[in-house]
């Protein structure tokens, strides 16, 4: 018996001794691996910012998804027969992720069997998927909530918007303000059980923080105008590309910019280099005669050229260097109406040359050109003014008319705006304000004091002179809008290639602003390499009609009043007009939204004062709060949208 | 002289009561969160324990009650209704299955577990047994083989339910209370090396055994699967340190570790109550087996020693193993924590054998006994102890 004693007395012992061991001994390697797996720390994602266009419209929204993580280390079945190994478990976790996801199971298997401890494995997932495996209750496998990004629009703006990729902006507006639009990530520790449950229970307290969102200028309803009408331009003369822009000069404000041909956000992997390039932004082209315009300016202003005088326009040809200019009007002594007007290259070339390379390229640099405008786009260039020593008169001449410089299409838009605003230049403007998170209201940034480019007496000048452009005898009357006076100017310019001229390869272009009197917007209108009609009054001006007049009557311009001076609503930007469209219902009550598509249903809320947060995409299923019930405190509707049904029949 | 004694040894009333409170607050603390889950309130297991533990404590007072001499007349009919419960156990639709193993048997609103009986069963036996043959212990046939037979059928049939912990433990009481009747070495060895070869082919036979075993061996490569309950228990248990998280403090109890509040509650002892509230559980089991052992050593006859040293052998062991498992000393055996893990039959079958012991203390009660032959018989044999 006392044998049998010692014996327990000695396991006693051994017992005490790994109890020892396991927790004094080794304890804090135990106590971090309790902590380990006890706790999780996990990076959430802002919800990225939204964009919205200058009365509040959305242009860019986010959309709750789920995305799946696997923490390899981590994985096990909860329920059920445990497999027999590990390399068993895998396999069979393997199958059954593959099935719920719809993705090869080759790729699942990857990701289980990766060294790492965090694994994304599917991201932004729509909701069906996701109820499909956390259904298969597996340990390992967690669930953030992530916003992906939408275009209610479709390619409305696409190429100043720019686009997502999975988790940063990659092209425009999108790029430019990814930080900002992107936000704080959350970093969160929890402390979860075996099943990861308690932590992902609800994922919505897994939504971290917001990002800022975006107020454009772009006025969505004038750039749906412009895109309708350069698309009809394009086709009409098989061009290769057309843009316009449309600023306003008071402002800088870029109300519209578009290039055709865009393309789909959703086709954004498949679009061609066409498609994505932005055009308007960074498309460097040589302007030809629009040029004309602040050659004169500049020669007005620097007092060489007066407002009265006339110039030899040497009857369509004239040598100068050993070089052959020409013209297509043969003009013969002309008032400078008449060189506008006709746009004679000889006595733009003359003007240009009186001033002399130097001063015409500092005049140049003031205008914008040959230097970032600073507009935030990653797409903002430079263009290209030639270095200064090579300014000779072959150059000096060339330059005045708009051969030999590139310009991109909103340097030339904010010069003529220049002129509209009686000689000051604001930087074009493509973001208004934004909200951070938290803010209750829009933080508009402050308008940049205007640079004076050119005197206000030589931009009065140059407003009669293209204003000149649009009368009976000018190459601009297609450009002309019924009740208004506007002042612009043509361009068709001959393309480069190969270090050639070739007669068929032109860009036409029109330029200018209304109306004449108190310009309210800037309109340049480019087709490029246009197939029969080629020159700019007869493809380009009669694009900026159109564009003028149906964007005056949205804005509320009225026509020319007996008076002869135009009527004018409130400007734009005028924040009066901006309180009353939130209040215009007055009603306080959440309106019906369901079975409205997204962006119906966003305008809805809108017209409420209210913001929509989607979830889903599709149709509008339920809401929360409820149709009828008086305004959140947070003026913030959730609309759960459903792909059930894509669209509503029409009856 | 006996009777100057009393009825209840206070030191081994007190160790137990001690250990019965730890073990209600500590299968609550583990049990509160998994019953939420599972059942919908916390206080389920608790609940469920209570009426065990009143169960028990009757069953204890029983005991202590009823002389323990009068078993020895009760030797035959108790061994065949053991050897047929746990045959019972095994027709399929009557036993109840959990965890892959027909183990209970379904009684009302509770269940109980024959194999819990079989230990005392054959620790009764074998006591009665042994104290009868005496020195013929020593001979082969009328001696040692006997008593050898009656466990081996005894220990086939735990086998089968299947219950190797069970099994093994009644291997180590049959072995040891042998040892005890002083059997002769080599008999014993060659039990020794028979078992050992039982025990090879059991677990080369069931799959999942051999598993244990590797999970055992190396639990932190086996952790996904099947290592995981272990891998757990070793994170519990280490993460106590010193003096624990604190009780209800534990974190491995959010469904990390596997039969927290079952057979791995001296985990969430040591990863609440540190390696303090490990070493005073540990030692309220030594003092146990101390008091034990005392009982055993001053009974009034061969029979009340060799009883009084099973059942201190059988709580004394299944405690040391239960720990040992829990730190992966010894491959999981599904044994329970005497008096401190949940489980109903091993509790009551628990207090039960402290009742024994208590009346093997107090020296039993002399009894009238109808049947003068068969008091004759009884009498015979204290005779020939005190001789």
């Amino acid at each position: 018996m006392a044998a049998m004693a010692c014996l327990m007395a000695v396991f006693f012992l051994l017992v005490l001794g790994r109890a020892y061991d396991l927790m004094i001994l080794q304890g804090e390697k135990y106590a971090r691996l309790a902590n380990s797996q006890t706790e999780v720390s996990v990076e959430i994602p802002a919800r990225r910012g939204e964009i919205f266009d200058r009365n509040g419209a959305p242009l860019a929204v986010s959309v709750e998804k789920s995305s799946i993580y696997l923490m390899p280390g981590d994985i096990r079945i909860m329920y059920g027969p445990r497999p027999p190994s590990r390399e068993d478990l895998r396999e069979q976790v393997a199958g059954q992720l593959a099935l719920a996801l719809g993705m090869p199971v080759d790729q699942v298997r990857k990701r289980i069997h990766a060294q790492s401890s965090f694994q994304w494995l599917a991201r932004k997932v729509d909701d069906e998927t996701a109820r499909k495996v956390r259904d298969l209750q597996l340990a390992g496998v967690g669930f953030v909530k992530e916003s992906e990004r939408q275009y209610p629009n479709g390619s409305l703006a696409i190429h100043a918007l720019g686009m997502m990729g999975l988790d940063k902006g990659i092209e425009g507006v999108e790029e430019h303000f990814n930080d900002v639009l992107n936000g704080r990530k959350l970093n969160v520790t929890r402390v979860r059980d075996a099943r990861g449950l308690n932590l992902f229970a609800d994922e919505r307290e897994l939504v971290g923080s917001r990002g800022a969102d975006l107020w454009l200028t772009i006025d969505r309803t004038i750039q749906l105008i412009v895109e309708q009408e350069i698309r009809a331009a394009h086709e009409k003369s098989h061009a290769l590309r057309t843009a316009a822009v449309v600023q306003d000069p008071a402002t800088g404000d870029i109300l519209a910019i578009a290039s055709w041909p865009a393309y789909e956000p959703e086709n954004f992997q498949t679009a061609s280099v066409l498609e994505r390039y932005p055009f308007a932004f960074n498309g460097a082209y040589e302007p030809g005669s629009t040029m004309k315009v602040f050659t004169l300016a500049a020669a007005l202003d620097h007092r060489v050229l007066q407002p009265d005088e006339r110039l030899d326009c040497e009857n369509g040809r004239w040598t100068v260097g050993g070089k052959v200019i020409k013209d297509d009007h043969r003009l013969g002594l002309s008032s400078i109406e008449q060189i506008l007007a006709q746009s004679s290259n000889i006595c733009s070339a003359k003007i240009g040359l009186r001033l002399g390379g130097e001063t015409l390229r500092q005049y140049f640099l003031r205008f914008g050109f040959g230097a970032r405008t600073g507009v935030d786009h990653p797409a903002d260039s430079k263009g290209l003014l030639q270095p200064a020593e090579q300014w000779g008169q072959v150059v000096t001449a060339n330059v005045s008319f708009g051969q030999g410089i590139s310009v991109t299409p909103l340097q030339l838009t904010s010069g003529v705006s220049a002129i509209a605003n009686g000689g000051v230049q604001r930087r074009p403007r493509l973001v208004r304000g934004m909200r951070e998170p938290g803010d209750s209201s829009i933080r508009e940034f402050p308008l940049e004091e205007g640079r004076e480019i050119v005197s206000a007496s030589a931009a009065s000048i140059m407003k009669r002179l293209m204003h000149a452009v649009t009368g009976p005898q000018g190459t601009g009357k297609s450009a002309n809008v019924e009740g208004f006076k506007s002042a612009g100017k043509t361009g068709t310019a001959q393309k480069a290639e190969k270090g050639e001229y070739p007669d068929h390869l032109r860009i036409a272009s029109y330029a200018g602003f209304i109306p004449l009197e108190k310009p309210r917007i800037t309109i340049l209108v480019i087709v490029d390499e246009p197939k029969g009609d080629r020159y700019g009054s007869q493809v380009a001006a009669p694009v900026f009609s159109r564009i003028a007049a149906r964007s005056l009557k949205y804005l509320g311009v009225t026509p020319v009043s007996a008076s002869g001076v135009a009527a004018v609503l409130p400007p734009v930007n005028d924040p009066a007009r901006e309180e009353q469209r939130p209040a215009a219902p007055g009603s306080g009550k959440v309106p019906e939204l369901r079975g409205l598509s997204m962006i119906e249903a966003m305008n809805q809320a809108r017209d409420a004062g209210l913001r929509v947060a989607p979830a889903g995409s599709g149709i509008a299923e339920q809401q929360d709060p409820p149709a009828g019930n008086p305004l959140p405190a947070n003026r913030e509707v959730r609309v759960f949208f459903t792909s059930g049904v894509h669209a509503r029949e029409e009856p | 002289m006996h009777s100057m004694r009393g009825r209840y040894d206070p030191i081994l009333l007190g160790v137990v009561l001690m250990l019965l409170v730890i073990g209600a607050v500590m299968i609550y603390s583990a049990s509160a969160i998994i019953a939420m889950k599972t059942h919908g309130s916390t206080d389920y297991f608790i609940r469920r324990h209570a009426v065990y533990l009143i169960v028990g404590m009757t069953g204890m007072y029983a005991a202590s009650r009823i002389p323990y001499q009068s078993y020895a007349y009760k030797v035959a009919p108790l061994l065949a209704a053991i050897l047929i419960s746990l045959l019972i156990v095994v027709i399929p639709g009557v036993g109840r299955k959990a965890w892959g193993a027909s183990r209970w048997m379904p009684l009302g609103p509770l269940s109980f577990q024959p194999s819990e009986f079989a230990k005392l069963g054959l620790i009764i036996y074998l006591a009665y047994i042994l104290s009868k043959k005496q020195d013929r212990v020593k001979l082969w046939w009328s001696g040692f083989a006997p008593p050898l037979f009656v466990a081996s059928v005894m220990i086939g049939l735990v086998m089968m339910h299947p219950d190797f912990g069970t099994a093994a433990t009644l291997l180590l009481i049959t072995f040891s209370l042998l040892f005890i009747a002083g059997a002769r070495m080599i008999y014993l060895a060659m039990l020794g090396l028979a078992g050992a070869g039982f025990a090879f082919a059991a677990v080369s036979l069931e799959a999942y055994r051999m598993r244990r075993i590797l999970a055992f061996l190396n639990p932190e490569q086996h952790k996904q699967d099947i290592g995981y309950q272990i891998w757990e228990s070793l994170i519990t248990v280490g993460s106590g340190g010193w003096t624990g998280q604190g009780l209800g403090a534990g974190t491995q109890k959010l469904l990390y570790l596997p039969a927290a509040h079952t057979d791995f509650i001296f985990s969430m002892i040591a990863e609440e109550l540190g390696f303090v509230g490990v070493v005073f559980v540990a030692a309220l089991f030594a003092v146990l087996v101390w008091r034990g052992v005392y009982i055993a050593m001053t009974a009034r006859e061969a029979f009340g020693c060799y009883l009084a040293f099973g059942v201190t052998l059988s709580l004394g062991m299944q405690a040391l193993v239960n720990m040992a498992v829990a730190m992966s000393l010894l491959p999981t055996k599904g044994l329970t924590l005497p008096f401190i893990s949940y489980g109903g039959t091993s509790l009551v079958l628990s207090l039960t054998m402290i009742g024994i012991l208590f009346n093997i203390h107090a020296g039993g009660q002399p009894f009238e006994e109808p049947h003068a032959r068969r008091a004759h018989a009884a009498k015979r044999f204290i005779m020939m102890k005190d001789a």
